[in-house]
């Protein structure tokens, strides 16, 4: 066999072929169901996640606990490719409100310390339904109407972030 | 050689279980997403698109849709009930933007009912430039493809966000 054909597919090109596909398949469903590469599209979430860059989703995050409060979550939209990014303002039950760009939950305001300016965000107090979350990006600079920002179900998180 | 042949069925296995992933499955669900992906490619405009192809281009977009259609596209677009409105709409949309971009990222298709009614969930990134302003947006419909003439159009198509603004009213 010529030293090329061994260097490309072994001494066994079954067995190489095998282990290759194997290995597809590994990484296929760690993709699909534990660990997706998450290609991050739009300013939503500055400063926290930059635009174009990459990061890698945790599927797994929210099968032995609930989300909390300012967890980085995955909403999903359609297949298993395209997800908001957004944080978790409200939980269930809580009343959230927004005076000024300050966020209030049940009348008490509540720092978020990972925004980088203020904003004018204005929301008059919304009570969160049992079963769902109010989420919100963290690029507070695009007003309120204009930011993909409110209620979503439990069953719409799909995970969090690994890194 | 029993040991050649028993990794050589293998292989084919593998090969084959993946060539039915690949090219397998229903053809025409195929040809639906083969359609949604020519109606994303209709939408873009360009600048500089003259009038007379953007007046074309409508009516080939409206094509895509049922003759009677139900669609509520979101803000600020109207909802829309036929395939005559439709061009309308279109033509004044694609007139009213310099640039228009619609990319399908990902979707869920499945049968409502099998081979006459297809439900299509639909993650888009819309990017439009207009009157200065540059804006990217991704959004979500929820699709009904059904035969018409022996082509699969979309009879209702609704924005379906996972993420809802609560009700003005508050508590």
């Amino acid at each position: 066999m010529p030293t090329w054909t061994i260097w490309l597919w072994g001494r066994r090109p079954l067995v190489t072929l095998l282990r290759a596909a194997l290995l597809g398949a590994l990484l296929y469903l760690t993709g699909r169901y534990a660990f997706p590469p998450v290609h991050v599209s739009g300013l939503s979430m500055e400063p926290t996640i930059h635009d174009g860059t990459w990061r890698i989703g945790n599927k797994l995050k929210f099968q032995t606990r609930e989300p909390q409060r300012g967890d980085l979550v995955m909403v999903s939209m359609a297949g298993w490719h395209a997800y908001y990014l957004k944080r978790v303002l409200g939980l269930p039950g809580e009343t959230i409100a927004f005076k000024n760009g300050a966020l209030l939950i049940d009348g008490r305001v509540v720092p978020e310390p990972y925004l980088a300016g203020g904003s004018d965000w204005t929301l008059p107090p919304t009570r969160v339904p049992a079963g769902e979350y109010y989420v919100a990006g963290d690029n507070r600079a695009v007003p309120l109407p204009a930011h993909m920002a409110g209620l979503t179900r439990r069953r719409d998180i799909a995970g969090g972030l690994l890194w | 050689m029993v040991k050649t042949w028993t990794w050589g069925l293998l292989a084919a296995g593998v090969v084959l279980a993946a060539a039915w992933w690949w090219f397998g499955g229903d053809r025409d669900l195929r040809e639906i997403t083969r359609q949604s992906e020519q109606l994303a490619a209709a939408l873009h405009k360009a600048p500089g698109d003259g009038l007379l192809g953007l007046a074309t281009r409508s009516h080939a977009i409206a094509g895509f849709f049922a003759d009677k259609t139900a669609l509520t596209p979101g803000e600020p677009l109207p909802a829309i009930s036929s395939r005559a409105d439709l061009v309308t709409v279109v033509a004044t949309t694609l007139q009213a933007v310099s640039r228009l971009d619609v990319k399908i990222i990902d979707r869920d298709l499945s049968w409502v009912e099998p081979h006459q009614r297809a439900a299509m969930r639909v993650a888009v990134e819309v990017t439009v430039e207009g009157q200065g302003e540059h804006q990217s947006l991704m959004h979500t419909y929820e699709l009904i493809w059904t035969e018409e003439n022996g082509r699969w159009v979309i009879a209702s198509a609704h924005l379906s966000e996972s993420i809802r603004r609560p009700a003005a009213s508050g508590q």
